[in-house]
């Protein structure tokens, strides 16, 4: 355990320690941490995920996975909530050397709930348009990676991050077929209305 | 002058506009275009969630903490649903204008955003509306029992 820990350390410090060399990367590296740029860009590819389909069935069940892919976020954000109130990790930069290109977080670095509530997301759509979930499965693999750079995160906090949202999203797309009903009522509901 | 969370509704509010044209230009959804070539609306589009963005980041300091002045999560997804909504009746109400000639046949019970495909949104909306108006008995029954 002690070796993984530092391990971990090692390539966080491997990683933050290129930050100063290249100032272009490190700006960017800032718009992509934030909390904002890759956030506001998943719920837009939310939207278009609802209007995109030219076919009505493919579009419902688009529309259906825009409702999964919410509820995988809000699931994966509740795991990490409920990890994060039985184990307190400190930030690196508290406890580290190291550069910081964010604000200074208060709560637990372990595991990142930013980085949960994207990959919820981005697996979520995956379940149902590959194209569109790849890219939002590597925007939110930049988005990790980012947060380590900015030095807010270790590698293993991103890491677990993402892979608590496999499991939740597939126990969502799983769980479903019990909520079908009610959402195809509500698409239906909506096209009264000439939304969906 | 303008606070955190308005900006950041700013900004949502444009990129959304520009998500709203490129999606409905890929779902051939042309009574919802602001240009009659859907290469134009895809342009427009990609121009306004650039747009947006840069004018989110260069117009002040976004790494700051909920306590500090920035937003938490709960604010985001408020003022997300707020700025994203009203892109959405802004989206409708232009393309509407735009597309005020554009009044195509009566589309099939059900047909949701398929019925603004050849007619604008108002008329689309209207037409909808009115028949549910007539039919409501009938098509509650359908929409309850199948």
């Amino acid at each position: 355990m002690a070796e993984l820990a530092h391990a971990d350390e090692k390539l966080f410090l491997w990683l933050n320690g290129f930050v100063g060399t290249i100032p272009a990367l490190d700006r960017v590296a800032e718009w992509v941490a934030s909390d904002y740029l890759v956030p506001i860009a998943m719920a837009l590819s939310l939207i278009a995920l609802w209007f995109i389909e030219p076919v009505q069935k493919i579009r419902e069940r688009h529309q259906i996975g825009v409702f999964v892919a919410l509820t995988s976020m809000a699931v994966s954000s509740l795991v990490v909530f409920i990890i994060n109130g039985l184990y307190f990790r400190p930030r690196p930069f508290e406890t580290l050397d190291a550069t910081l290109l964010f604000y200074r977080p208060t709560d637990s670095s372990f595991p990142s709930n930013a980085v949960a509530a994207m990959f919820g997301i981005a697996f979520g759509v995956l379940a149902v348009h590959r194209r569109l979930g790849a890219i939002l499965v590597g925007v939110a693999s930049v988005y990790a990676l980012s947060r380590v750079y900015a030095g807010v995160h270790y590698p293993s906090d991103v890491v677990v991050a993402a892979a608590i949202g496999i499991p939740v999203t597939y126990a969502v797309v799983k769980g479903r077929d019990l909520l079908t009903p009610i959402l195809t009522r509500v698409i239906r509901a909506a096209r009264i209305l000439c939304l969906a | 002058m303008f606070t955190f969370a308005t900006d950041y509704s700013i900004c949502v509010f444009i990129a959304t506009v520009g998500v709203l044209q490129i999606a409905v230009s890929i779902g051939r959804i042309d009574g919802l275009l602001f240009f009659k070539r859907p290469v134009l609306a895809r342009a427009l589009g990609v121009v306004l969630v650039v747009f947006a963005f840069v004018l989110f980041f260069s117009t002040g300091p976004r790494n700051v903490n909920d306590f500090e002045g920035g937003m938490d999560a709960n604010g985001q997804a408020l003022f997300f649903f707020y700025g994203s909504f009203l892109a959405v009746i802004v989206t409708f109400a232009v393309s509407s204008i735009v597309n005020i000639a554009m009044k195509g046949r009566e589309a099939p019970v059900g047909a949701g955003l398929d019925a603004v495909r050849d007619t604008n949104y108002v008329v689309a909306l209207t037409r909808s509306l009115t028949y549910w108006w007539r039919n409501w008995r009938t098509q509650m029954k359908s929409y309850f029992f199948g």
